[in-house]
């Protein structure tokens, strides 16, 4: 064999081992029952971790404030994050650049010194440890993300095909309804699918905003750790990463129905 | 209008978060006691929690990004081996920070899957001779989550590149051609030209990469030594105390903790070229 050909092949090979084997360690650990050191491969399996997690009320309080919350948080932070990202993008270049840096200062912002800061805001506000201070918290990132990417969007954007539509005639409301939505839809099915992961996989602001009193499924995912009860967290883990896989595939979906309509 | 709106939405929040941990620094919010700053200042172990978490950011992003380079250069083209690489090398992006450091605790412990796998091949005789990569002064078991989740991020940028450079061929392909007819070997312009171009085009998502991984709590959290603590994880620490000195402090740190961000994100910012 050639030397290059036995490199690719042995670094192949470390990639997978890399990759696959935490993956791996997860899927199991989170059906095993009574996998103890030293054994290497649990000695029987069950679903009671996986059951646990949708029929525990406790468990299920804490997915449906997690729904909630990435839900609300897409919605809200898609919907301000457009018109935002759009006009920064058809204003001066120092502009951009400012619009750019300053979401990117959102979202590089570390989550506990930004929490730490919005914490006493919200508390005056007199919605600590509500969902909808959690909320306000989750939007402080996403709409970072999300500006960023409708900054980029529009960036490329090709004006021409909305002015064509004013030459002929069409009204402001005419052209976002028949020309820019349709164009847009799959950016704003990637911001609501990213709007939500951000929230979805938040742990620093909820647990500060939300002071505890706000239960989400990565902060149980947490407790079942602190606990040692390793099958039930690695289920729960396995459950947080779900959504992110369930998006990707819509988004591979979509982006071949919005290929077949454009074409 | 623009700046007006990003003012509000995205301005106002960073002002808020800064400017109360400004004045709570200060002693002039919540219920925390003045003398902060000259506490933490003068405090060792707040020193220690920076270099780790810095060493952490440092090492951890170093590695993802070779790692990225090399897969990118080894599996660039259209072999279904090479496809099979980057599908395998992109796996984990989309599981969350908190999964990742879920699954390095099962693997990496003194009791985990890999001590056990040491010693059914009989390298080690007890779980202690295992060396401690979780909970470790060093945080070897943070920068292994860290590079498993960061990878395949900047393999993704790295690949994307790579495409962007060979379809519109002026830059990487045509110079790396003129390169090998002027008699430089494979090796040589791989180095001088294709590796430059893409570390040059990396580099914003290298310094994102960093600033991430810098103020994330989730891994810590999980895989963090008690002593130091990452500094994530002493702002959350000194923020709970009970005392109103600790809460001070907690505003400081948290300071610190944006400056190093702030410097970052401007950073980011003059790497980025295409805005």
């Amino acid at each position: 064999m050639p030397l290059a050909k036995f490199a690719r092949i042995t670094l192949f090979t470390a990639l997978t081992v890399f990759v696959v084997t935490p993956l791996a360690l997860l899927v199991l650990t989170s059906v095993a029952r009574g996998w103890f050191h030293p054994a290497l491969l649990p000695a029987s399996l069950d679903a009671s971790a996986w059951t646990d997690l949708l029929t525990d009320a406790s468990h299920r309080l804490a997915l449906r404030n997690s729904l909630v919350l990435g839900s609300a948080t897409a919605i809200v932070a898609t919907a301000l994050a457009l018109p935002l990202g759009r006009s920064a993008a058809y204003s001066t270049r120092a502009i951009r650049r400012t619009v750019a840096l300053l979401a990117f200062t959102a979202l590089a912002l570390p989550p506990v010194a930004l929490g730490t800061g919005l914490q006493l805001t919200v508390l005056s506000l007199g919605i600590g440890g509500t969902l909808g201070g959690v909320f306000l918290a989750h939007l402080v990132p996403a709409l970072g993300y999300l500006t960023l990417l409708f900054l980029g969007v529009f960036t490329r954007w090709d004006h021409r095909l909305d002015e064509v539509a004013a030459t002929l005639g069409a009204s402001r409301a005419e052209r976002w309804q028949r020309v820019l939505l349709p164009l847009l839809r799959r950016p704003i099915a990637e911001s609501l699918a990213l709007g939500f992961l951000v929230s979805w996989a938040q742990v620093a602001l909820t647990l500060l905003v939300g002071g505890g009193a706000v239960r989400t499924l990565p902060l149980d995912v947490l407790a079942m750790l602190q606990a040692g009860q390793d099958q039930r967290a690695a289920a729960g883990a396995l459950a947080l990463a779900i959504p992110a896989l369930l998006v990707i595939g819509a988004a591979r979906v979509g982006a071949r129905n919005t290929a077949a309509v454009v074409a | 209008m623009p700046l007006a709106l990003a003012g509000i939405l995205l301005g106002l929040p960073i002002l808020v978060g800064v400017g109360y941990s400004v004045a709570g620094a200060l002693g002039l919010v919540g219920n925390a006691a003045p003398g902060g700053l000259q506490r933490v200042l003068g405090d060792t172990q707040v020193l220690r929690s920076v270099v780790l978490s810095l060493w952490i950011a440092m090492v951890g992003t170093a590695g993802a990004t070779i790692g990225a380079v090399l897969l990118a250069l080894a599996f660039e083209g259209s072999a279904p081996l090479d496809r099979f690489a980057r599908a395998i090398g992109t796996l984990p992006l989309p599981v969350p920070n908190l999964a990742a450091a879920v699954a390095m605790l099962l693997l990496l412990t003194q009791s985990g899957w890999l001590a056990r796998l040491a010693m059914q091949v009989r390298l080690i005789a007890s779980p202690a001779q295992f060396p401690a990569l979780v909970y470790d002064p060093n945080g070897l078991g943070i920068i292994a989550a860290v590079i498993w989740k960061e990878l395949p991020f900047l393999l993704l940028v790295a690949l994307s590149l790579q495409s962007l450079q060979s379809l519109q061929s002026l830059r990487g392909s045509a110079l790396t051609a003129a390169a090998r007819t002027l008699g430089a070997t494979r090796w040589q312009a791989t180095r001088r030209i294709t590796l430059p171009l893409l570390l040059r085009g990396m580099a914003p998502s290298i310094v994102a990469v960093f600033v991430f991984v810098l103020g994330s709590l989730e891994l810590p959290l999980v895989l963090a030594p008690s002593s130091p603590l990452p500094l994530p994880l002493l702002i959350q620490e000194r923020r709970q105390a009970l005392d109103a000195a600790s809460h001070g402090e907690a505003y400081v740190l948290a300071l610190i903790a944006t400056g190093l961000a702030l410097i970052a994100a401007g950073m980011h910012e003059w790497l980025r070229d295409d805005a």
